[in-house]
């Protein structure tokens, strides 16, 4: 009978330990096979800079890789004077001509604003796919400051403060290139968001854009 | 009566017409001042061409609404200056020019154009498109509102607390309901004791009982016998086994699984603040979601296209700030991983499948920390390719399957039946 109540308290006391395993706030929880949580390759965002975090096997970080003489950097920049061109051939239409133009703007300075409207015009043809597209991208990149309908009144907006309503008369009439300038680099106020938002996204937000100030949106 | 009724409609429409020629006389005036903006020796009256007419201020309204409310209010100042009484501090003319040439008046060396550059510390952009009457107006609208400011609306104000009350009000209903069932209950019980010792005593005062009843009703309940006896040993060591063997089994299946981790991070981020009370989409900040395998952690130029107007001081702000200077990330804590051996990419699900963030990810606008929510085990995955339909829509990839599917099968094409359960899939 003891035995019994032996064998019961140490089953008990077994699960509240396997119940100690569970994941909560800074503890992942028990890992059954380490290595496979932790990748020795370089994966984004899995960097271990600390070798005795983990005991050495799992230490994945570059000590040879050093940018601006800081270690442990696994990602590294490009090349300096990299030109990102996969950019701009995914633009959509295929006639020479009107690509060409969409890389204009990388030519032209951050405050040419009414060049950027004469020179540039939309590479991509609007369809419905297109615009709907472009509404999407809105309502994700723009509707936090600009609201929905354009008018300068999104939740964060209202925090920002100034942010224009693009339906406003001092916008509605603004050529494309110039919508296109202004989301890439931004003006007064707005900060550009050309890391962000690839060029044809950009262009495809100025077909909605266009369609929010007819008030069609 | 009616006599005097009808003199007093008279008396009102009499002094209607005059007011409404009193305002066309007004606006007479400022369409003659108009011509004379540009000569900026006038130096007219104060308020002087400033219109009270219903019509005109509604309509200056309407356009202060529409290109200058970002910027100016009346009564306090947001990005540019508080407009109350502005027509006092400058005349009409200088105000129209300045209006719609800002930058040029600034540069042209005004010296009160010049101060107030200096103290706000950037240009307002070129009004050159509003007509002279339609700034006469905006401005008979600013007068109008720093004379008598229309009362601020009521709804906006009580609109964020009056979906809490409904809430607070459902859990204190349930509560109510809980206790008044848990009374009930003891009442009940109460009731059925009480009756059963009447029952008892009256019983005992009956002589007409069989030896037998007399023995039941005289029987004491022995808790010692009950406690020692095997049947009731018994149940409770089957009980205390199935509960250990429950906990442990549990423990042992969920070893490895980080459902419920929730590291904090170096700088605490509030998604609940960004993506709940903001309502920022999420792919506004991890915006690789649709391009790439993974959902990008933004970097600090993310955070500073708000920021740079936003809560710019604060320690939490300093900690990116840091990073920028310093050129350095920021050391954020992976919450989701999924092990090496299983290939999983953001892309083929957000942007293909057009799945939301949150059926994985959980309720996100709700959590002041992340905390992963989903097992990521094989299991939960394949659970999901059994359950999820191939969102094909408008993609031709899937023409073929698609055609190839309908031959052999009524059923919607579900992701295990286009491959989704192969080994392959995501483990190469």
């Amino acid at each position: 009978m003891l035995s019994r109540i032996h064998l019961s308290i140490i089953v008990a006391i077994f699960a509240c330990l396997l119940y100690s395993c569970e994941p909560k706030g800074n503890y992942t929880g028990t890992e059954y096979a380490p290595n496979m949580y932790h990748s020795v390759a370089y994966d984004p965002y899995s960097q271990i800079i600390d070798s005795t975090t983990y005991g050495r096997e799992y230490y994945n970080s570059n000590p040879y890789n050093q940018y601006k003489g800081k270690k442990h950097i696994n990602m590294m920049p490009p090349v300096e004077g990299t030109v990102p061109r996969q950019n701009y051939r995914s633009v959509a239409d295929s006639s020479k001509d009107a690509r060409d133009k969409a890389l204009y703007f990388y030519e032209l300075h951050v405050d040419s604003f009414a060049l950027a409207g004469r020179i540039l015009t939309n590479p991509v043809p609007a369809s419905d796919g297109v615009v709907e597209e472009g509404k999407n991208l809105y309502l994700t990149y723009c509707q936090p400051c600009h609201g929905e309908k354009g008018l300068g009144d999104g939740k964060v907006g209202a925090m920002y403060k100034g942010v224009a309503n693009l339906t406003g008369a001092a916008y509605k009439n603004l050529p494309e290139g110039h919508i296109f300038h202004v989301i890439s680099h931004g003006k007064g106020r707005m900060w550009g968001l050309k890391t962000t938002i690839t060029p044809e996204e950009r262009w495809k937000i100025v077909h909605y854009v266009k369609k929010l100030q007819k008030g069609e949106g | 009566m009616s006599k005097s009724i009808t003199t007093r409609i008279l008396s009102f429409l009499f002094a209607f017409l005059l007011v409404s020629m009193f305002a066309f006389a007004q606006d007479d005036g400022t369409t003659q001042g108009n011509g004379t903006t540009d000569n900026t020796t006038q130096t007219g009256g104060a308020a002087g061409g400033l219109s009270d007419n219903a019509d005109v201020i509604a309509k200056g309204e309407e356009l202060f609404n529409g290109n200058c409310k970002q910027c100016h209010a009346v009564n306090a100042k947001v990005v540019g200056p508080a407009l109350a009484k502005v027509y006092e501090r400058r005349n009409i003319p200088w105000l129209i020019n300045f209006i719609k040439y800002p930058q040029k008046t600034i540069e042209s060396g005004d010296a009160y154009a010049v101060a107030l550059y200096k103290q706000y510390n950037q240009f307002m952009p070129n009004h050159d498109f509003l007509k002279d009457d339609e700034i006469v107006a905006i401005l008979s609208w600013v007068k109008k509102e720093t004379d008598n400011p229309t009362v601020a609306k009521t709804p906006p104000t009580g609109e964020p607390g009056t979906p809490q009350n409904p809430t607070e009000s459902n859990s204190g209903l349930l509560v109510g309901i809980v206790v008044a069932l848990a009374t009930l209950l003891v009442v009940v019980l109460a009731v059925l004791a009480m009756l059963g010792s009447v029952l008892t005593k009256y019983l005992a005062k009956e002589k007409a009982l069989s030896e037998a009843d007399r023995a039941i009703l005289e029987q004491k309940v022995e808790w010692g016998k009950i406690l020692t006896s095997r049947g009731f040993v018994g149940i409770v060591s089957f009980v205390f086994v199935a509960l250990v063997l429950k906990v442990a089994t549990e423990a042992l299946v969920t070893i490895g699984v980080q459902q419920g981790y929730a590291p904090d991070q170096p700088i605490p981020f509030s998604h609940k603040l960004h993506a709940g009370q903001y309502e920022i989409d999420c792919k506004y900040c991890h915006h690789t979601v649709e391009k790439s395998k993974h959902a990008s952690i933004p970097g600090p130029y993310v955070c500073m296209n708000c920021h740079n107007a936003i809560k710019t001081t604060s320690p939490n702000m300093d900690l990116i700030y840091k990073a920028v200077e310093n050129d350095e990330p920021i050391q954020w804590v992976r919450v989701h991983n999924l092990p090496d051996l299983a290939y999983f990419n953001h892309a083929q699900h957000v942007k293909v499948a057009g799945l939301d963030c949150t059926n994985c990810h959980g309720n996100i606008k709700e959590m002041e920390v992340v905390q992963q929510v989903s097992l990521l085990t094989m299991g939960w995955c394949i659970d999901c390719h059994r359950k999820t339909e191939v969102n094909a829509k408008g993609n031709g990839y899937y023409d073929n399957l698609l055609e190839m599917h309908s031959k052999y099968s009524k059923q919607p094409m579900k992701v295990e039946n286009i491959g989704g359960l192969e080994c392959s899939k995501c483990h190469y």
